[in-house]
């Protein structure tokens, strides 16, 4: 055990040897690798930029096109030679025999009336089943609303809400909650 | 054939009543620095000694496309016996340090351009090189299982590297220095080998100098135990 050793006062040489001239041929050699990096850095940025303007060039040329093609106004159709629209079938509504043609036309009309006021009510019915459906997709209106009821609460209320959800009374609470 | 002597000296003289007395000399120095290259017999203003030259002025040929590399080589002559053994140090193998050595240097070729002079130049080549070095413990221990690991295997390398015929107190001393955690290894080094003051290390380090005074005297500590123990 050596208990005079003193830092201060050691000799401050290293045990390492270093190969002899090393120093002296260091610097040209770092110089020429660091001069050919850099060449080859300016060849390489070089052939990517070549390689991206081609790129570029290609997908303007395609924009363009693809562009012509979709802004392209609609040529007008020739005109139709045969119609082809296609008259709804009439419905058979009942005739009484006794009645004289005027009263059947007003029955007629009545029962025309009826049934369009019944298709108004179905298709009315249909909106409402539609509406009662509930939709997949979560209403961005409710996440908003979330996010700006959690932005007005203080820390200090945040925190007692989050300590109350992870009470367990809580809990006990919610399950009770029909 | 050397230029006429009227023609040089008016641009300069210009340039002197225009700007800055600093800025003039720097002009100057890059002028004369430039005959000398082309090997003109004659010019008015004597070349500065190359060894002479501040880091400043060394920045501003470095800056100077025609004298870049001409610059390079005056800050790695000025540095590389410094930056090497600071390297060595830390990593102990030679060809670990040339490496490295050489990336610290090819990082100062690509990078030199943006030094704004914050700090001096040589604690920012210190930086460069340290974080080199850092980068490298960082690789091996993606193979080793933990720095420790490393750092034993350092050691190992240590005892390898040299031979008997070393002073055995050096080669104790290194051991020593290599057990400490890389931060005090760092702080130690940069201290005790180099001389360096606090708040340059602070700046090659990016540590406050309460932290790297606490670390040093800690280093200093464990590596005596040591010593004391082992020599």
């Amino acid at each position: 055990m050596n208990e005079e050793f003193d830092l201060v006062n050691e000799n401050k040489a290293m045990p390492y040897q270093v190969p002899a001239g090393f120093f002296e041929g260091i610097t040209q050699a770092t110089l020429q690798e660091a001069k050919r990096r850099e060449a080859l850095t300016t060849t390489k940025s070089k052939t990517i930029w070549g390689g991206y303007s081609w790129a570029v060039a290609a997908s303007l040329a395609l924009l363009l096109v693809a562009g012509y093609y979709l802004l392209k106004k609609p040529q007008p159709s020739p005109p139709a030679l045969v119609r082809t629209e296609v008259k709804p079938a009439p419905a058979a509504t009942p005739v009484e025999r006794n009645e004289p043609v005027t009263s059947v036309s007003v029955t007629q009309e009545k029962y025309v009336a009826v049934n369009k006021e019944e298709a108004k009510t179905q298709a009315k019915g249909q909106k409402q089943t539609r509406a009662a459906v509930p939709d997949p997709t979560p209403k961005p209106e409710k996440a908003e609303s979330l996010d700006k009821f959690l932005a007005a609460l203080t820390d200090q209320e945040l925190a007692e809400l989050a300590a109350m959800a992870a009470s367990e009374t809580y809990v006990y609470e919610e399950s009770l909650l029909p | 054939m050397a230029p006429s002597n009227i023609f040089l000296p008016w641009p300069l003289a210009v340039y002197a009543f225009t700007k800055d007395k600093n800025k003039f000399r720097v002009a100057a120095f890059n002028l004369s620095c430039r005959l000398a290259s082309k090997q003109y017999d004659v010019f008015i203003y004597q070349p500065i000694g190359m060894s002479e030259l501040t880091d400043e002025q060394v920045l501003a040929l470095f800056r100077d496309a025609s004298t870049k590399d001409r610059a390079f080589t005056l800050l790695m002559d000025r540095y590389n016996v410094r930056i090497y053994w600071h390297i060595r140090r830390l990593v102990v193998t030679h060809e670990d340090a040339q490496d490295l050595l050489q990336e610290t240097f090819i990082n100062v070729y690509k990078h030199l351009h943006t030094f704004e002079g914050e700090s001096k130049l040589y604690t920012w080549l210190y930086r460069v090189a340290t974080n080199e070095c850092l980068r490298l413990l960082k690789e091996r221990k993606r193979f080793l299982a933990s720095f420790q690991e490393i750092d034993e295997k350092l050691v190992h390398t240590l005892h390898d590297t040299t031979g008997p015929e070393s002073d055995q107190i050096l080669v104790q001393l290194q051991e020593a220095i290599l057990r400490l955690p890389q931060k005090q290894r760092l702080v130690f080094n940069l201290r005790y080998y180099d001389d360096l003051p606090y708040d340059e290390i602070s700046k090659i380090l990016d540590c406050s100098v309460s932290t790297l005074k606490t670390n040093y005297h800690l280093a200093s500590s464990k590596v005596k135990a040591f010593m004391m123990k082992e020599v």
